[in-house]
């Protein structure tokens, strides 16, 4: 498998590159932006996208879409059936689907957002803004914490400890580190307050 | 919502030819040896403890290490490296988890996606180095130094730095939460967006660096 992280300054979030070896079918997790050095990379190794997976639909993981479907005609993969004006496959937890031979498992977790999802692909689990490494995604009121808090123990806590992490904001981490680290988890710290719309 | 821009920051604005290929992201294998469950190191099907010949292994590790310059998928996790030389060298999509380096130079290497998690390193020195992406949480770093070095979007939660100083060096949207701190030192260093939460700083010694743009309380909303 061929992985691409890239750092999307405008909503200082991630973007992730995954590709089929073998088809050059590519998917962009969490396209926050897309410009033509990235079109660049993607073109040089003779890859071409075929899904867009979102973990949730706040602009800083969305707004690269429009461009990308002006180029190339991927599907898009979200909770929600329709992002920013594109029809979306909807997708529910335990869903799997393919990029190419890779296959992709749906997570379902919400908390931060009502639509958030984490995407499983092997031993790699893109978790949008559920889990971030040491934190967890902020949530817009006690309840959705609450939620958040569940959805971690139950569909990312349950998954091996080698699982690497990769997050839509900050650094990668692993599952085993947070587990013993993460200060919310590990109820060292109380929630933050959310700017971004639970619904 | 008004964002500061990172004028600071050459990586926000690095174009990603400075990857010159996707990398190819792979996993370790399991250790040969029976009930095993650890990860494999790189040019063996066993894992560090279960090496058959370890002498011979680190000495070879040591011939192919300087042969080349760039390296993918070289797996270390658990190995102790002493006095291993990675000046100049550029690793990417790597596991050194729990892997012990002592006296070893990373001067202007580069570490891309490389998994340090719960490593050691002693007497280590990253001048220059540039370590992407990568994570060293609950690493033990002691008698480092990290000279005009670059630490960018790396995971070094809950880490123990002892007298181990940044000079000169980028910590952008690095985090250290929760980490502690003994006898160290953040001279002439961007803290752009660096997290320290949760961290005990009560012996850091900040100077002339940004600490006003660094997260130190999640009373700040998150990124």
């Amino acid at each position: 498998m061929k992985f691409f992280p890239h750092y999307v300054i405008s909503g200082f979030s991630n973007m992730y590159l995954i590709a089929d070896d073998e088809s050059g079918e590519a998917a962009l997790i969490d396209p926050g932006y897309f410009d033509e050095e990235l079109l660049r990379l993607i073109e040089s190794n003779g890859l071409r996208v075929t899904a867009v997976l979102v973990t949730h639909a706040h602009q800083s993981h969305i707004n690269g879409i429009k461009t990308i479907k002006r180029i190339y005609d991927a599907d898009i993969y979200a909770f929600r059936d329709k992002i920013l004006t594109f029809p979306a496959l909807s997708v529910r937890d335990g869903d799997r689907l393919h990029v190419g031979k890779l296959e992709v498992e749906t997570i379902e977790t919400p908390g931060h957002s009502r639509d958030s999802l984490c995407y499983r692909i092997g031993e790699l689990l893109f978790t949008g803004d559920t889990l971030t490494a040491g934190l967890t995604g902020t949530a817009a009121h006690d309840q959705a914490h609450h939620l958040l808090l569940s959805s971690i123990k139950k569909r990312i806590l349950t998954l091996p400890d080698a699982t690497l992490i990769f997050p839509g904001h900050g650094p990668p981490t692993r599952l085993c580190i947070e587990r013993t680290d993460n200060v919310i988890l590990n109820e060292r710290c109380p929630r933050a307050r959310s700017s971004s719309a639970f619904f | 919502m008004i964002f500061s821009i990172p004028f600071l920051c050459p990586h926000a604005l690095e174009p990603a030819d400075d990857f010159r290929y996707t990398y190819r992201m792979i996993t370790p294998s399991v250790c040969a040896a029976q009930g095993c469950g650890r990860s494999a190191v790189w040019n063996s099907t066993f894992c560090a403890g279960h090496l058959p010949d370890p002498a011979s292994y680190y000495s070879d590790l040591k011939t192919r290490l300087a042969a080349g310059d760039v390296f993918e998928a070289v797996h270390l996790a658990g190995l102790e490296l002493d006095g291993f030389n990675f000046s100049g060298k550029e690793f990417r999509c790597c596991d050194w988890s729990g892997a012990v380096f002592t006296d070893c130079s990373f001067n202007g290497a580069k570490l891309h996606l490389v998994f340090m998690d719960r490593g050691r390193f002693t007497h280590c020195l990253f001048e220059g180095a540039k370590i992407k992406w990568s994570v060293l949480a609950e690493a033990e770093i002691t008698d480092c130094a990290f000279v005009n070095a670059d630490v960018f979007r790396c995971n070094l939660n809950a880490a123990y730095l002892f007298n181990s100083p940044f000079r000169n060096a980028t910590l952008y949207s690095t985090r250290f939460i929760g980490a502690r701190f003994v006898k160290s030192l953040f001279i002439n260093c961007n803290l752009l967006r660096t997290h320290f939460e949760f961290a005990d700083i009560s012996d850091v010694r900040f100077e002339n660096s940004n600490t006003q743009e660094a997260f130190f309380d999640r009373e700040r909303i998150e990124e």
